[in-house]
């Protein structure tokens, strides 16, 4: 046999674990994130700036393998290719076709994207690795272009965030310690109905809006930005699917949130959790103030550490019983995908904000903007991402629905509340 | 998004959206834009084909036909029922077939895993023949231990065929070894009983896995370390 070097192995993160057993071709888990440069991309320079990238970046180099006890990641020396974007966003990651990596690299027109299976990292970290291929990509056509070279700043870049092969942190194992584990509400929610697209079409809408004159909203009205955007989701909820009835179960939307800055992790593996924003419209005259203060009020209860670390020390839980860790991977999938379900039924609609992207100042001129996008599912039909570079707030919807009745609700609250809104779609809802 | 700020602008008067698609109609309501300029759609995206179909129409007429012959059978079994419950052989066949086409030749598996649920379902087929015809125990005597002495040797042969990659054949070599003594777990039930094709199975089994043992090394027990982490 040919006994090549034995390849690194890291163990899957505490979240990880979920996304394997819950992933098909109608739900794969994978999320997109883009970048627009100001031409059309090269496949060539493209494929470069990824070659080059791709060693500073240890955590996406990897292929899941699985193990009789668990799953794990393993280095993967094969080289990833890069692909002209598909018709449907988000489709499920065919490992094998992909030199068993769990992300890929497109290009449509001038947009570069990344296709990232949330086994590897979370939206943080995934956006860093396309910052750095997209950095890579422009000095590449900038050295290939012009006689003269990337400019001085460009051609002296060096990558701002790497991560260090020997340090993939699991940090939800870390600050799960001295908690009182804190379970999950798996009460149903509201789904949203209507008539779904056909099978793996997806409705893509992005209305884009001024960051600045969000802020200086929000100020004025004494909330935060995806404050503002939960109570106003619910609220046309509450007008399009209630028509202002009482209704028995609970709207939630569900907002994930970002635990670096919790607890100064710098980890670029998946380090989120999420909490659920919602209501139960139980009476027919709930008015906008009174979704709004509820939302205020669970947003000031459950963006806490204490809060995150009872979360975290529920997952994690589980993960260290004895009995949990000598079960064979067949049942814990079996355990896991029934646990999935049952806490899949208590979210309407997901809502994520990224917040502020930036690049280094050599490249702000050549990249325009960013966008984000995520897959749905059968209990949650409709997406939600928001994300800002420079002055423009991109609120993205992507949608199984057929009719986009809920995004026209809510692009009209934004314009009526003062907000100029330009939109932009993938097609489908012309078909 | 300067790109965008550049295009005309065309608004909908309803939902007061301005709209940078190339189109006149807006996505959200579909009436016609102010400034329409009978645009055609210029695709930021790539075209849309929406496939209607879930499954092929090869694949639902396999169905189709598994469905009508298991159930014709079962149904004529029991209405001229003799004292044999023969559709039990045209059921377990259906599935074998089943497992043939949909996993063994057109899923993306390991070959390894192929060749194991293969030697599974095989056996299962050949076992439940033997049951309805009366039982002389040719399928656990001398069928399923060569399928398993057949299993073993083909895992070796996958794994010197793909070297370079032979890690990933462990976990099924380790699991067709552990098959490998089934026939023998028969013999001791008394469900075979000739021991030589069934100590045989028993036997490769072992060979195959101390070969490995030896040539794999270290780097071999490390892989073992890796797929039975707890």
């Amino acid at each position: 046999m040919n006994m090549t070097n034995d390849p690194k192995w890291y163990r899957l993160d505490n979240t990880a674990n979920l996304f394997p057993v819950n992933s098909t071709p109608t739900y794969s888990n994978v999320y997109r994130i883009s970048a627009y440069v100001k031409d059309d991309v090269e496949p060539k320079e493209l494929q470069q700036a990824l070659a080059d990238t791709l060693p500073l970046f240890s955590s996406f180099r990897v292929r899941l393998r699985h193990g009789l006890f668990w799953y794990y990641l393993e280095n993967n020396p094969l080289i990833c290719p890069i692909y002209e974007e598909p018709s449907t966003p988000c489709t499920y990651i065919e490992t094998a076709q992909n030199n068993h990596f769990l992300f890929r690299v497109m290009y449509y027109k001038n947009r570069i994207s990344i296709e990232t299976f949330h086994v590897i990292c979370d939206g943080s970290a995934s956006i860093n690795f396309l910052k750095e291929i997209v950095c890579r990509y422009l000095t590449l056509i900038a050295e290939s272009k012009s006689a003269g070279g990337p400019t001085q700043e460009a051609a002296a870049y060096i990558p701002s965030s790497v991560d260090v092969p020997s340090n993939p942190e699991d940090s939800y194992k870390k600050y799960c310690a001295n908690c009182k584990p804190q379970s999950y509400s798996t009460q149903r929610a509201y789904s949203l109905k209507g008539l779904k697209l056909p099978l793996y079409a997806k409705g893509v809408i992005h209305g884009i809006l001024s960051a600045r004159k969000m802020i200086d909203y929000c100020h004025a009205h004494n909330t935060t930005v995806t404050q503002y955007l939960a109570a106003s989701m619910l609220r046309c909820i509450y007008e399009e699917d209630f028509h202002h009835q009482a209704g028995k179960l609970p709207v939630n939307l569900s907002i994930p949130v970002n635990l670096r800055p919790y607890f100064q992790s710098t980890t670029t593996m998946n380090f989120f959790s999420q909490f659920m924003a919602g209501m139960t419209f139980d009476s027919s005259d709930i008015t906008y103030a009174d979704v709004e203060k509820a939302v205020k009020e669970q947003f000031e209860k459950e963006l806490v550490k204490e809060r995150f670390s009872e979360k975290i020390a529920y997952n994690t839980s589980f993960e260290n019983r004895w009995y949990v860790r000598i079960f064979p991977l067949p049942l814990k999938n079996l355990c896991l995908k029934i646990s999935f379900l049952r806490a899949a039924r208590a979210n309407t609609m997901t809502l994520t904000n990224l917040g502020k992207i930036t690049v280094p100042d050599a490249f702000r001129n050549d990249i325009q903007g960013f966008e984000i996008l995520m897959n749905t599912t059968d209990n949650a039909p409709l997406k939600c991402t928001v994300c800002t570079y420079g002055d423009d707030m991109r609120i993205t919807f992507i949608s199984r629905l057929r009719q986009p009745y809920l995004q026209q609700a809510f692009f009209k609250k934004l314009i009526a509340d003062g907000f100029d809104v330009s939109i932009n779609t993938n097609g489908v809802f012309y078909e | 998004m300067n790109e965008l700020h550049e295009k005309p602008i065309k608004k909908c008067a309803r939902c007061r959206v301005t709209v940078t698609d190339s189109t006149d109609y807006c996505p959200l309501c579909h009436s016609l834009l102010e400034n329409a300029d009978g645009a055609k759609w210029d695709y930021p995206y790539p075209p849309i084909h929406i496939d209607e179909k879930q499954y092929s129409f090869l694949s639902r007429l396999f169905i189709l036909i598994a469905f009508v012959a298991s159930t014709v059978s079962v149904l004529l079994n029991i209405v001229l029922y003799e004292g044999m419950l023969w559709s039990a052989i045209t059921v377990a066949g259906v599935l074998y077939l089943w497992s043939l086409i949909f996993y063994a030749v057109l899923h993306h598996v390991n070959a390894a895993a192929k060749i194991i649920v293969q030697t599974l379902t095989g056996s299962a087929l050949v076992l439940i023949i033997d049951y309805v015809t009366g039982f002389s125990a040719w399928s656990s005597n001398y069928v399923i231990p060569s399928l398993f002495i057949l299993a073993n040797l083909s895992i070796v042969i996958v794994i010197l065929c793909n070297r370079l990659h032979w890690r990933q054949y462990i976990l099924y070599q380790i699991g067709s070894t552990i098959l490998g003594f089934v026939p023998l777990i028969l013999y001791f039930c008394g469900i075979a009983d000739q021991l030589l094709l069934v100590s045989l199975s028993a036997c490769t089994s072992i060979c195959t896995f101390a070969g490995s043992l030896l040539f794999g090394d270290q780097t071999y027990r490390s892989e073992l370390k890796r797929r039975f982490h707890i």
